[in-house]
């Protein structure tokens, strides 16, 4: 069975909760703890549940649950400032299809991407500086959120660029519920 | 166990969400039951495929409710569900998905993958298809006597190799039913599960409904269900891609824990679905009962019937029930899922409550 980003950050949650360090491959720094972090500032930055509480919120709905606790989507547009489930988010997010991370969607993200994958349409996985694997750059090549990064997504911003969709994610697949999972073709 | 109070926070938010869903639904979730027809004979089909003709709708038939769908309500956000009986039973099964396809339609499939080859997988690659779950009820001799069918799986798992090895999908999924007859077997399937590349294992409890009924020693004990949480829960903290299903409200000490979302049944607020004679129905493991019909796809335009009907769907049934009064958990339970609610009785067929909380 193929293990995935999102099954080692329930491991992770799960290890948390019971006191652990670590868990399995998941490494101390990279991208679960910067995650787990953003997600609790989003979630309620005035609480401190300890050393377990940024991974369990991220175990738990993501901050925009609001819009859909029961799959994971797009975040809303309708946000109340009050309520701090819908708290403008504090962390810098990326922004889907930005792969050069300037800030903007060009053709030079479409350069970019293209280099991620090879001619056999498979990834080459980016590493940073410290050599390990580049999840913040997976996170916003990955624009149909299917969990891989190919071709599928160097159409999709093709597309954006082209002006043919109005989002880069506008072609990201909607998740079933039943028989095919809530999480199917899903691995975020 | 994860933190509680996280838990119910998000339960209460949850519960907020649900009832802003009752006034504005929104549909994500379409089943096409395309037949009733089915090669198998499941000891616990819902359904009870095989039992009854089944009437089916044409090529035609179909093309024109998508393209009502589409033109009402766009394909965007939504997912055909496509399911029997055994889908792939219809000769013009691929016309069918290839027109969907055409017209936008994302879609994925339940199939026993007994007819599945490496030819039919190409083809449905070919079509469009997404995902596809497929029926692994136990061991080979548990899993031939569950569904009645010889060989089924040997097939089966040929057919799942068949996905596998002609790729492409978005997921291939692994579907188990489990039953007090096969419990004991999941750490034997578990092994074999993950030498194959499938994608994940939904493992659920079979559900006293349909044919199931007949059978009341495939029912689950309460020992069982302890068992059964316990045993996706520990897949999970290993970092397996196991999940229990969508059903059921499953209290604190599991909510969350056996599957990446919190309970919500969906069956009016995201979920419609078209049976097999075009009749517009919430969900279709819901009991068939002619009252909760909401109209028929060939007499009626089904983004009217989405708007103004389902109301049936549209509220919480813990209303009606006396033993749900005083619960402390009717308020994030609502009275349980829609396709174990007894519609004489007025109560939940399956209530976790003194089970697993």
């Amino acid at each position: 069975m193929k293990k995935t980003k999102k099954t080692a950050l329930t491991a992770a949650a799960f290890a948390a909760a019971v006191g652990l360090s670590t868990y399995g491959t998941i490494v101390s720094g990279t991208y679960v703890d910067k995650e787990l972090k953003a997600n609790a500032d989003q979630f309620d930055n005035t609480t401190t549940y300890g050393n377990t509480t940024t991974i369990q919120t991220v175990y738990g709905p993501p901050s925009y649950f609001n819009t859909d606790p029961t799959e994971e989507t797009e975040p809303i547009s309708e946000t109340d400032p009050t309520d701090p489930l819908d708290a403008p988010d504090p962390v810098e997010t990326a922004i889907p299809g930005d792969i050069d991370n300037d800030g903007q969607i060009d053709s030079f993200d479409l350069a970019k991407l293209r280099k991620l994958i090879n001619t056999e349409g498979e990834l080459a996985p980016p590493l940073t500086e410290n050599g390990r694997l580049d999840y913040d750059l997976l996170e916003k090549a990955d624009l149909t959120h299917d969990g891989a990064i190919d071709n599928s997504d160097i159409h999709a911003l093709q597309a954006y660029l082209k002006g043919e969709i109005k989002k880069p994610t506008d072609f990201a697949i909607p998740v079933p519920l039943y028989g095919p999972g809530p999480d199917f073709g899903i691995d975020k | 166990m994860l933190d509680v109070t996280i838990k119910n926070n998000h339960l209460e938010s949850l519960a907020k969400y649900r009832q802003k869903l009752m006034t504005e639904p929104q549909l994500k979730h379409l089943f096409l039951e395309l037949t009733l027809r089915c090669n198998e004979n499941c000891i616990h089909c819902g359904s009870r495929c095989g039992e009854i003709r089944s009437e089916e709708l044409s090529v035609q038939q179909y093309e024109t409710f998508l393209k009502e769908i589409k033109e009402d309500m766009g394909t965007a956000n939504k997912m055909l569900c496509i399911t029997g009986g055994e889908p792939l039973l219809r000769k013009d099964f691929f016309d069918i998905m290839s027109m969907a396809n055409g017209l936008g339609f994302h879609w994925g499939m339940t199939s026993n993958a007994t007819l599945i080859d490496d030819s039919v997988a190409r083809d449905l690659k070919k079509c469009g298809m997404g995902t596809i779950s497929v029926s692994i009820d136990g061991l080979p001799e548990t899993h031939d006597k569950f569904r009645r069918s010889p060989k089924g799986y040997e097939r089966a798992m040929a057919g799942i190799e068949s996905l596998l090895r002609v790729g492409g999908f978005k997921s291939v999924q692994v579907t188990t039913v489990v039953t007090h007859q096969n419990i004991n077997e999941l750490d034997e399937l578990y092994k074999i599960f993950n030498e194959m590349d499938i994608d994940s294992w939904r493992v659920i409890n079979i559900e006293p409904m349909g044919r199931a009924k007949d059978y009341p020693d495939v029912i689950l004990t309460k020992d069982d269900y302890i068992q059964l949480f316990e045993f996706i829960r520990n897949m999970r903290i290993a970092g397996e891609p196991v999940s229990y299903g969508c059903s059921h409200y499953l209290g604190m000490e599991y909510e969350r824990e056996v599957r990446d979302w919190y309970y919500l049944c969906t069956a009016g607020l995201y979920t419609a679905s078209i049976t097999a004679n075009g009749d517009i129905i919430a969900c279709l493991d819901i009991e068939r009962r002619p009252e909760l019909v909401q109209g028929n796809i060939l007499k009626d335009r089904f983004s009217t019937v989405w708007k103004e009907k389902f109301k049936d769907f549209r509220i919480d049934l813990s209303d009606q029930c006396e033993k749900c009064k005083g619960c402390s958990e009717e308020k994030f339970c609502h009275g349980d899922s829609f396709h174990s609610w007894d519609f004489e009785k007025k109560e939940p067929m399956l209530c976790f409550k003194d089970i697993l909380f």
